[in-house]
């Protein structure tokens, strides 16, 4: 019976009008967490998707001196899986991959190790004898860089790479030199290039999704992908079809009524703690508003296009990032020169400073007296110090329910709050009333 | 090799448990006794097992995210072609969704479930599983929900993993068998397994998995390896390049909607359909073209589902084996010189 109740409830969901009027309709607001899924084997889509990336591959392969590819080769494309998202993955009959995200190409050559390894068969295809050192092919792989228009800043190559050694089968030697540049925010590999030592040519090389300062808009595709298909022949199809209806559960009229309550409550919070936002915040500022009921209450994603970010949870905003936060970062342009400054602050002024400011947004009695717990950049070698700290005060500690949950970043260069979360579950009253329920229409089915 | 009546019995399709003896003639009599096991041949194409424990039923909305991108990750072989099982391993006490209302009955329900998925490691069709359920270091399963959701906390233990209950069927004595040990998985063990089988893929997706031995009984090691170390010829057993993937921490999603759970450690967990998006966008950008390998499609798949940030990625999951597997790689008989 439950699951009936459920399935009523994803139809109510998907046929409910769109009544809500004003101003704050101006943008769309958000209600998949996770985009929506296309159908990606509607084969006018995928050709017109792949029309419209492939000056995208020529460009690429003709900065890099790769062989010029042609449409004809193309043996199999895959366009991305989700609504807006341009792109895709195209393999050639001449070997070669490429693959195309936000404006950045990517590709694996007929030579790539061990992507193209088909079998234990063709391992000696890729034997071979080095005749460039490690330094030369760091030399290459950056020039290539340059070449393709990117700094090396903006990509991580400027700081000392990984180089695994050579694979050795036997007395055969594959000479792949594979140049993986870490990302100093989470250490995960911003940038890989495999270089062949013998034949001295780039083989393969892929860029960082979270490199979002090389990122460019996509093409315009003027096609729309027809609906998934709804058929037991294509399980995936279907799965997507069910995900597109992840409509969060909440009311869409109430979530508009929201618009204006969050912008406000966002306001409030940049001139309690005087950050230099410009007032007021209209709806023409907003990338992405991403609303959802959380069991009764409301959640709230506000992404403004000047990359702050603020979060109103329940009945107020519970934490805001700026545009220059270093933690938690991965989703706007980032340069690590933009946060390579002297220390100014000590920690201990850190903390003082943290302190102060959640004093200023909370309520009086938060436990701020206790040594909280800081936290730092990650060290990758050669990468200079970063001047940013995380103060977190948690209470209770241990494994205990929290019910205070507060991190402030802290650049100690500049000696201010770059990011705030403040989760104190005592401050959470009753959901803005906005004269109609959060709770959608439900349709019992008799 | 040809039996009694001529068929060739030189791979699994033939006689998947051709079981042969030795018939010894002399002139004090005749003796006859089992030949040695080798392990099986590979099949042609390496076939998927992809469970299912159906533990996110205390929390609808989760049960039902997480079974529509089970059933996404089902679509990875199935629409390349490749054998696939899709397991849906039972969960829950009386009368909850979709158990019966008797005790014993729920409990012959859930260790039918968890027999079949055993029967199914143990064809020698299948060398890829992907297990997404409970887990832990060695045992894998329970039999019902022992947590309690309490937002905004996340979730807290409160109660029995398993049903202690044993029952008296006929002559049978019932007791719960809702779950996978390592030690059962040894079975499958290329060097000391009754049914030698190694594995060219596995990830179980659950809590801790990294953290035993997991990756050993499949015939794997708890290491990163490259290409070199599968063409020594002196390894022992000279078996196919393989991955495993799993967790070396407990794992969790968030039970109020975009809302983030830490643990303890500071790990952040996204909500429950970031949670299913990883998964499902993980079966679909390592089965479609692009080259992606292992590590990429996890990498690519959890930028895009936002489900945890890339600092708790790394720290928290555990790529063994052949980190650069391609989806397909390795995964056909002639692909490698050995047969299993």
């Amino acid at each position: 019976m439950r699951k009936i109740v459920l399935l009523a409830f994803v139809f109510a969901l998907s046929v409910m009008p769109a009544a809500a009027k004003g101003k704050a309709k101006e943008f769309k607001i958000d209600f998949l967490c996770c985009g929506e899924m296309i159908n990606i084997w509607d084969p006018a889509y995928s050709n017109a998707v792949l029309r419209a990336v492939f000056p995208y591959f020529k460009d690429f392969a003709k900065e890099l001196n790769l062989p010029m590819p042609k449409l004809e080769q193309v043996q199999n494309f895959v366009p991305d899986n989700r609504k807006g998202e341009i792109g895709g993955g195209a393999e050639l009959t001449n070997g070669f991959s490429f693959w195309f995200y936000r404006g950045v190409v990517g590709f694996y050559g007929p030579h790539s190790y061990p992507t193209k390894i088909k079998n234990y068969w063709s391992f000696p295809k890729f034997y071979g004898t080095p005749r460039m050192t490690e330094q030369e092919a760091i030399a290459l792989a950056r020039k290539m860089i340059k070449k393709l228009g990117y700094s090396l800043e903006d990509v991580f190559a400027n700081f000392e790479p990984t180089v695994p050694p050579f694979v050795s089968i036997g007395t055969n030697t594959i000479p792949r030199y594979r140049i993986q540049w870490r990302d100093p925010r989470g250490e995960s590999i911003a940038t890989e290039i495999e270089v062949d030592a013998e034949r001295k040519t780039i083989e393969s090389l892929r860029f960082n999704n979270s490199l979002v300062v090389i990122q460019r808009p996509p093409p315009k595709v003027k096609i729309q992908p027809s609906e998934l298909p709804d058929t037991p022949l294509n399980p995936v199809a279907r799965s997507w079809r069910r995900m597109n209806q992840w409509t969060n559960d909440i009311n869409h009229e109430y979530a508009y009524r929201l618009v204006p309550v969050v912008l406000r409550a966002a306001e409030d919070m940049v001139r309690r703690l005087g950050l230099d936002l410009p007032l007021p915040i209209t709806p023409n500022q907003i990338r992405r508003f991403y609303c959802s009921n959380n069991g009764g209450s409301p959640y709230v994603d506000l992404f403004l296009k000047n990359n702050w970010k603020f979060v109103y949870r329940v009945n107020g905003i519970t934490q805001f990032s700026t545009s220059r936060r270093f933690f938690d970062s991965e989703d706007i342009p980032f340069r690590l020169k933009d946060y390579v400054r002297e220390w100014k602050l000590t920690e201990d002024q850190a903390v003082d400073l943290a302190r102060l400011a959640v004093k200023k947004v909370g309520r009086p009695g938060l436990h701020l007296d206790g040594k909280p717990n800081v936290f730092r950049p990650a060290e990758i070698k050669g990468v200079p110090p970063i001047p940013r700290l995380t103060i977190q005060w948690v209470y209770p500690g241990g494994d205990k329910p929290r019910s205070e949950w507060i991190e402030v970043e802290v650049d100690c260069n500049r000696g201010t709050v770059e990011a705030l979360r403040l989760d104190d579950v005592s401050s959470w009253g009753a959901p803005p009333d906005l004269g109609v329920p959060i709770e959608p229409d439900r349709v019992e089915l008799k | 090799m040809h039996d009694d009546l001529g068929n060739l019995r030189d791979n699994i399709e033939a006689d998947p448990f051709f079981d042969p003896y030795v018939t010894l003639t002399a002139a004090a009599g005749t003796i006859q006794r089992p030949a040695p096991l080798s392990a099986l041949d590979y099949p042609y194409i390496g076939g998927w097992n992809v469970a299912y424990q159906d533990s996110h039923k205390f929390y609808p909305n989760a049960r039902v995210k997480t079974i529509e991108a089970w059933l996404a990750v089902v679509g990875g072989p199935s629409l390349k072609g490749i054998p696939n099982a899709a397991i849906l391993l039972k969960y829950g006490k009386t009368n909850d969704v979709d158990m019966s209302s008797d005790p014993l009955q729920a409990m012959r329900d859930r260790n039918a479930s968890w027999d079949n998925l055993k029967d199914h490691l143990l064809t020698p069709l299948f060398r890829n599983f992907y297990y997404w359920g409970h887990g832990s270091d060695f045992v894998l399963g329970g039999d019902w929900d022992s947590l309690t959701n309490e937002p905004p906390y996340g979730i807290h233990p409160n109660g029995a993993e398993y049903d202690l209950n044993v029952y008296q069927d006929g002559t049978n004595t019932v007791r719960t068998r809702a779950f996978l040990s390592s030690g059962w998985c040894y079975l499958l063990s290329p060097i000391s397994g009754e049914d030698p089988h190694p594995y060219r893929f596995v990830f179980l997706d659950g809590c801790s998995t990294a953290a035993g031995d997991w990756p050993v009984p499949f015939g794997m090691q708890a290491e990163t390896n490259s290409l070199d170390y599968y063409t020594d010829t002196n390894r022992f057993p000279y078996v196919r390049p393989s991955a495993f993937v799993g967790w070396n921490v407990d794992t969790y999603y968030s039970a109020g909607l975009n809302s983030t759970y830490t643990d303890k450690d500071r790990n952040q967990w996204g909500d429950y359909q970031k949670y299913a998006f990883f998964r499902s966008q993980w079966m679909f950008l390592w089965a479609n073209p692009g080259s992606r390998t292992l590590t990429q499609a996890l990498e690519q798949a959890r930028d895009t589902s936002g489900w945890i940030s890339s600092a708790t990625y790394e720290k928290t999951i555990r790529i063994y084996g052949l980190r650069e597997l391609l989806f397909n790689q390795f995964n056909q008989r002639g692909d490698w010189p050995t047969t299993p």
